[in-house]
């Protein structure tokens, strides 16, 4: 299968000394890369649900540590938040910086240490296998650290996307860090070396690492593509770089506060940070519904309601890191924190613009190739199966936080579950734009377009 | 800042240095001003998300033309744009 396809040619104009005439998409990295990462994210959605149905006695309870709920955690966090943030970062970033690369090798090679590696770093952790997890785990930092230095390498060459490049360098940044703290937190099931000299102990680098992972790469990296993709979705202006940039320092300096306070175990720097991202988190929601407002797009379908309900999540997930520290025996105030960041937040986002990014690399393609954009129908939806992922979404959400905040194991399996329903019918859209991919490079014939 | 000028085969536009989605915005806002039915742009990148929006509005483009500069790297591309008059 041919998953460039064929060049386009057209009329020549000398614009430069030297010139040659290149393929007009060469920007447009092979489908294959990008939609394995969708694809995968879809399926660990199943299996985080799955496994959260499967632990659900232990999810009000749970305060870490090997076992299913760890496993059915990072299945999210890894399998389906970072897998969609590679996957988009890949397909978007040489689009909208303009900047082709070299060669797709490393792109290539952070799926094939990555998807394995979280596969085996879940296996690990749901069988309270730490040789399991620590193989895992290395291969998917291994994986997450090439992806860096590619994205890394996009951020250093663009001299457009500012704010996303802002943003972008410090989640990097995170997600060293973040690698490093996981694979010494996995080392100290079996060593127990942290605690001792200068190093935190086992609870505090856990926190670092939650925090590092949900706020610093991931939070800043949604934030910072929010200023790429609200815009071209909605067809506006992008936001006044002022109150942008003041929301990239306040939440950057949060970041810091809440990462100190968290290493040193000191409850009151931690706290501190919260204000700090509450004020962020409000400028930068200020500025996408502006762009919203102004943009030349008004109806955003289903996707832009996901969008809106992550933000108001993004809000809330602070709120309760703040009360997870202050009164952590009330509501199971930890691990409703823990679930509003990343089921609530990050996932509920992630969704909403996966549903649109999805259909537009499948309309990318089809132009590459010359044949007019899919409809939904013919990405094997008519609207119903990503409608039935919003309410099981939203349904899951509100029964699992009234489980967890109420201790009341059974509604957490019945939200769980509902949650599993959410995910197939995600993973049903996302294989249907994978099928139309295929035949579009098939030559297998696609729908007649009236 | 967008150059703009007229000439036999119609409008020109020049978006050359506008981060994305501006040059999109320029252009629609060109063709929901209704005055003009065919328009070239001259920009740095393909504009991919815009021939679903120009579907949309019964415009149809065509990617015409796309060089870089071997040493500085720097794209070169003209699109045309035309109302479709198949609809």
């Amino acid at each position: 299968m041919n998953s460039l396809g064929p060049k386009q040619s057209g009329r020549r104009h000398l614009a430069f000394p030297g010139e040659v005439l290149v393929g007009a998409h060469d920007w447009l990295i092979p489908y294959s890369i990008p939609l394995r990462f969708f694809v995968a994210a879809s399926f660990f959605q199943v299996l985080a649900w799955g496994l959260m149905a499967l632990g659900y006695g232990d999810v009000a309870g749970f305060r870490g540590g090997p076992g299913v709920i760890l496993a059915a955690l990072h299945a999210l966090t890894l399998g389906v938040l970072a897998m969609t943030a590679m996957g988009a970062a890949y397909q978007l970033l040489s689009v909208a910086s303009g900047i082709t690369l070299k060669s797709y090798f490393m792109c290539r090679l952070s799926s094939w240490a990555f998807l394995p590696g979280t596969f085996l770093l879940v296996g690990g952790m749901f069988h309270s296998n730490t040789t399991l997890m620590f193989v895992g785990g290395v291969l998917a930092v291994f994986g997450l650290l090439v992806f860096g230095a590619v994205i890394g390498w996009i951020f250093y060459k663009t001299q457009t996307l500012v704010m996303t490049v802002q943003h972008g360098w410090i989640a990097l940044a995170s997600l060293v860090l973040l690698g490093l703290a996981g694979v010494s937190l996995i080392l100290d099931f079996d060593t127990g070396f942290l605690g001792t000299s200068t190093l935190a102990a086992h609870a505090e680098l856990a926190l670092t690492h939650a925090i590092l992972g949900g706020f610093g790469f991931m939070g800043l990296m949604v934030m910072g593509f929010s200023y790429i993709l609200v815009p071209m979705f909605a067809l506006s202006p992008a936001p006044d770089p002022k109150p942008s940039t003041l929301a990239f320092g306040l939440g950057a300096l949060g970041l810091v506060l809440a990462l100190s306070g968290a290493w040193l175990g000191a409850t009151l720097l931690t706290l501190s940070a919260v204000p700090l991202g509450l004020a962020a988190a409000s400028i930068h929601i200020w500025l996408m519904f502006k762009a919203m407002r102004t943009g030349m797009k008004k109806r955003l379908g289903v996707s832009f309601v996901m969008v809106r309900l992550g933000w108001a999540l993004m809000v809330l997930a602070i709120l309760l890191g703040g009360l997870s520290l202050m009164f952590p025996e009330i509501l199971n105030m930890p691990a409703l924190f823990g679930f509003t960041l990343t089921f609530g937040w990050l996932l509920t986002f992630l969704t909403g613009v996966l549903q649109r990014i999805l259909p537009f690399l499948a309309a990318m393609h089809a132009h590459k190739l010359s044949q007019p954009a899919p409809r939904l129908s013919e990405l094997g939806q008519e609207g119903k199966v990503l409608k039935t992922h919003m309410i099981a979404h939203c349904s899951a959400l509100t029964l699992v936080a009234l489980g967890i905040a109420s201790d009341q194991d059974l509604i957490i399996l019945v939200g769980a579950l509902v949650g599993m329903v959410g995910a197939v019918s995600f993973l049903w859209f996302t294989l249907g734009v994978s099928r139309y991919l295929g035949k579009l490079y098939n030559n297998e014939p696609l729908p007649e377009q009236p | 800042m967008t150059k703009r000028w007229q000439e036999d085969d119609g409008l020109h536009l020049d978006l050359h240095g506008l981060s994305p989605p501006e040059p999109m915005i320029k252009v629609l806002q060109e063709i929901e001003g209704g005055e003009y039915n065919h328009i070239v742009l001259h920009m740095d990148r393909d504009p991919i998300h815009l021939y679903e929006e120009l579907a949309e509005r019964g415009w149809r483009g065509q990617l015409v033309s796309h060089q870089v500069d071997e040493i500085s790297g720097d794209v070169a591309v003209i699109v045309e744009l035309s109302l479709d008059t198949k609809e």
